[in-house]
């Protein structure tokens, strides 16, 4: 075991450029035995590629990473040395079973290093522990849910016992009771001695865990901070330049709206699946909508059903258009309509990592500036991806650099982007803003909000609550595929929507949020 | 106007730009240059390499194998591969001779072997697409069943199955022969049609929906789903113009060698792969495009010609140009990419 305070990670001088993009510029950082450290940023930072660097998987440019005494030339033998890394992207293979996903990579060449029976006992009791529910270890993964897949990565992680556990943005896939189980398990493994570094732009999910926090703002270190000093108001102000830094306001200037609007989407009798219950919905121009829920409850296939992407068992949504009213049911009646969808699954169903940032973005606009041969019409995009770059901050190199030279959180607003370009009438987003720091957040919230008071309408999922507070006109929570509570006005507030994704009609009986679970 | 970089092969004037490009168009730089270094190898060392008789079969040949892998080119960056294309090529070959001896003028003829591979090529883009993961084999029954039908057609009323004979019109000869003229310059106008070609889907590829469209499913198939690409009408496209450029490429064949032979697409199967290749496009889908594969094309002519200038047999050559696989594969790995990306 190590020995507590002793410093397990030590970063001197670390330099690392993709192309033009300094990621990091002579960073120092060290961590201790005993300790849950957290390594914070907006996007493009640099924590990501810290993380990297230090599990292995990158070699800086410059500098020098010592691990627990060691050296490592890359992930093989950081993971010798004792350290797990859980990736921002859910790293799973679809075809195998729960079990074999966790022990991936564990076995020598012939023969297992631990009997099978063992394995299936602690993996089990982790993912029981986890997922709050028994699971089905031999279940095949790919058609479990996303949260299902987060959990298995972190099992796969945890079940190594490492001595120093790397997360990277692990937590952005479960909704909160989930997360308070995780932090439970980080401080039974900070309690054991290991090494705890969270890598995230989840402020509120710090404060309750971190015992210390270094801060990076363009690639370099800005601060340590140690408990005492982790506040949301201070971890904002090293993020954020200062001329970027407004204060965490939650007021949202609106527009006056004229009276009754008629709807400009409308579900009758809708059911998700042929056993759910059947809801309605209607969303009118100038609203923001948002749609939550627990983890499975039906608030995803939900929009993509208003997508045009999946198809509800009965109950099509109607568009209204000045020409009359529409079915919508394909997404080529989607696009007709004028709904643009944004997935917050970037890497599967959003870029294109062979192509340009350029072409990820403008691709969006190619369909509405085709001549008759299918040409593109070229003239205006370049202004158009400007105009989409400037709107929200994008950080990029030159255009016809390689999206994957983007950082997560700048090949979502790339995305975003592309969503804008299409010129919608309704914008659905699922999840945009998994991976993107406040900065971002504030910026996209003020731009959906501009979107909206022109007319737009919203729809915006998201299992983070603050999310809606103060931007969504209403909330939609979601239980057992179907609308379970719609709430507006004064009712709309952190409890009230907790209340309801637990299937409450008041608030009073839940009261686990953010109860000290770091102590 | 405002410039617009596109694509994997911007480019932006010289100086600082230079070493972005380099990055962004890696591997057309490794083929110039690779291209540039056999030549000046060839120059050296064999005497005659550089006349102009040599030049203008390299051109030749090369024309042929780039018409073969224009196909092959599309096919690879949707992540595939069509393995029917030789046998098309062989199809076609012995197909031509035998309709114009049934009394069809050559023009005509020519028309309708073009539409038939561009009907074999569609089914074979149907099949594969339904059937996905079992694609190589696919086209390669396709190819199989289409070679197949068409050996039995021509053997109808003669005892050679494997060739057929009819008088080539002098046209067609002039248009695929080492001594053929373009408006009377000592160039056969195969080489102009393949330029023309080139140019045009290169500009294709990159300023239409269709062109975009292909990328778009290579580097992602849901995400292109998302933007209404359809991806059975992109597949079915792409193997029909694979389907008919290898039965316009078995007919211009029938103009060089004179006589139909059923195996003269065999070393297609190979080579159209190999081109793509060592152009650079990644056989994943996604990435690269037709100027690489005429890179590729060249580079496999020229070194093609080298080793045949050094007195190598075919077995000779074969190995060299097998061997040469390994390190071309080994400069396009992108490991790094790759890592980056986790």
């Amino acid at each position: 075991m190590t020995p507590q305070n002793e410093i397990t990670i030590r970063l001197k001088g670390v330099s690392k450029s993709f192309g033009e993009t300094r990621a990091l510029r002579s960073v120092d950082f060290e961590a201790r035995a005993g300790e849950v450290h957290a390594i914070v940023g907006e996007n493009g930072s640099g924590k990501s590629t810290m993380a990297k660097i230090m599990s292995g998987v990158l070699l800086p440019d410059q500098g020098d990473v010592e691990i627990l005494g060691r050296r490592p030339r890359n992930p093989i033998e950081a993971c010798d040395a004792g350290l797990a890394t859980i990736f921002q992207e859910v790293l799973v293979a679809d075809e195998a079973s729960i079990l074999d996903n966790l022990y991936v990579g564990r076995d020598r060449l012939l023969g297992l290093k631990q009997s099978r029976a063992d394995r299936v006992g602690e993996a089990a009791a982790l993912m029981q522990r986890f997922a709050g529910e028994p699971v089905d270890l031999g279940a095949q993964v790919g058609s479990l849910p996303l949260s299902m897949k987060q959990w298995i990565v972190i099992a796969r992680a945890i079940l190594r016992r490492p001595k120093i556990l790397i997360l990277d943005e692990s937590s952005a896939a479960l909704d909160l009771a989930a997360t308070v189980r995780l932090h439970e398990a980080i401080n039974d493994l900070r309690n054991a001695g290991s090494t705890i570094l969270i890598v995230t732009h989840r402020i509120a999910e710090l404060v309750r865990i971190a015992d210390r926090a270094t801060i990076l703002r363009d690639g370099e270190v800005v601060g340590m901070i140690g408990k005492q000093d982790i506040t949301e108001e201070n971890l904002l102000a090293m993020m954020t330049p200062a001329d970027r830094h407004v204060a965490v306001s939650k007021e949202v200037v609106r527009l006056p709206r004229k009276g009754a609007v008629p709807p400009v989407i409308q579900a009758d009798t809708l059911r998700l699946s042929a056993g759910s219950p059947d809801f309605s919905f209607s969303i009118e121009p100038g609203q923001i909508v948002g749609i939550t829920g627990l983890d499975g409850q039906g608030h995803d296939a939900f929009v993509r059903v208003l997508a045009g992407i999946a198809a509800p068992a009965s109950g099509m949504p109607k568009v209204r258009t000045p020409a009359g009213v529409e079915v919508l049911d394909c997404l080529a009646a989607a696009e007709k309509l004028g709904v643009a969808y944004v997935s917050g699954d970037r890497k599967r169903e959003g870029i294109f990592p062979d192509q340009s940032i350029f072409e990820n973005l403008a691709i969006g606009a190619y369909s509405q500036n085709l001549s008759s041969l299918g040409i593109i019409r070229r003239s205006s995009l370049g202004q158009m991806f400007q105009q989409e770059v400037s709107r929200f901050r994008i950080k990029i190199g030159r255009p016809s650099n390689k999206i994957t030279s983007l950082s997560g959180g700048n090949q979502q607003k790339i995305l975003i982007g592309r969503a804008f370009a299409r010129r919608p009438k309704v914008i659905v987003l699922n999840d945009p803003a998994r991976g993107v720091d406040l900065g971002t957040k504030r910026d996209l919230y003020a731009e959906l909000r501009l979107f909206a008071d022109q007319g737009g309408a919203v729809i915006y999922l998201s299992s983070e609550i603050e999310e809606f507070l103060g931007f969504a006109d209403r909330v939609d929570v979601f239980v057992g595929n179907t609308i379970f509570r719609s709430l507006k006005g004064n009712m709309l507030d952190e409890d009230e929507i907790l209340a309801a994704m637990f299937g409450q009609d008041r608030s009073q009986h839940v009261s686990f949020v953010a109860k000290d679970v770091a102590s | 106007m405002v410039a617009i970089p596109t694509g994997s092969t911007a480019s932006k004037g010289t100086g600082g730009m230079l070493a972005d490009n380099f990055r962004e168009n890696r591997s057309i730089f490794v083929g110039i240059s690779l291209l540039i270094l056999l030549v000046v190898f060839g120059a050296l060392t064999v005497s005659g390499f550089l006349s102009v008789q040599n030049a203008r079969s390299i051109l030749l040949l090369a024309a042929f194998l780039g018409l073969a892998a224009l196909g092959q080119t599309l096919v690879a960056l949707l992540g595939g591969l069509d393995l029917s294309i030789p046998f098309v090529i062989g199809s076609a070959n012995i197909l031509l001779p035998k309709l114009m001896n049934n009394g069809l003028p050559p023009s005509l003829a020519i028309i309708l072997i073009v539409l038939l591979g561009i009907a074999a090529g569609c089914a074979n883009g149907l099949l594969s697409f339904r059937l996905q993961g079992q694609a190589l084999i696919m086209s390669l029954g396709v190819g199989f069943a289409v070679q197949g039908a068409a050996e039995i057609y021509t053997s109808l009323n003669s005892a050679f199955g494997g060739t057929s004979f009819a008088p080539v019109p002098k046209w067609l000869t002039n248009l695929a022969a080492f001594n053929g003229k373009t408006f009377g310059l000592p160039i056969p106008p195969v080489v102009v049609i393949w330029l023309v070609l080139t140019v045009t889907l290169i500009w294709v590829m990159r300023n239409t929906w269709f062109g975009r469209g292909v990328y778009a499913l290579g580097g992602s198939r849901i995400a292109a789903a998302r933007l209404r690409i359809s991806e059975l009408r992109t597949w079915v496209t792409v193997h029909g113009i694979s389907g008919g450029m290898a039965a316009l490429t078995g007919v211009l064949l029938l103009g060089f060698s004179g006589g139909g032979f059923v195996g003269v697409g065999d070393p297609y199967l190979f080579s159209t792969v190999a081109a793509v290749v060592i152009g650079g496009t990644s056989l994943l889908g996604g990435s690269g495009g037709y100027g690489a594969t005429v890179l590729g094309a060249l580079v496999l002519t020229v070194l093609t010609s080298l080793l045949v200038g050094f007195g190598l047999g075919y077995a000779g050559q074969q190995a060299v140009i097998g061997l040469i696989i390994v390190p071309m594969v080994a400069i396009y790995a992108r490991i790094p990419q790759i890592r980056n990306q986790i």
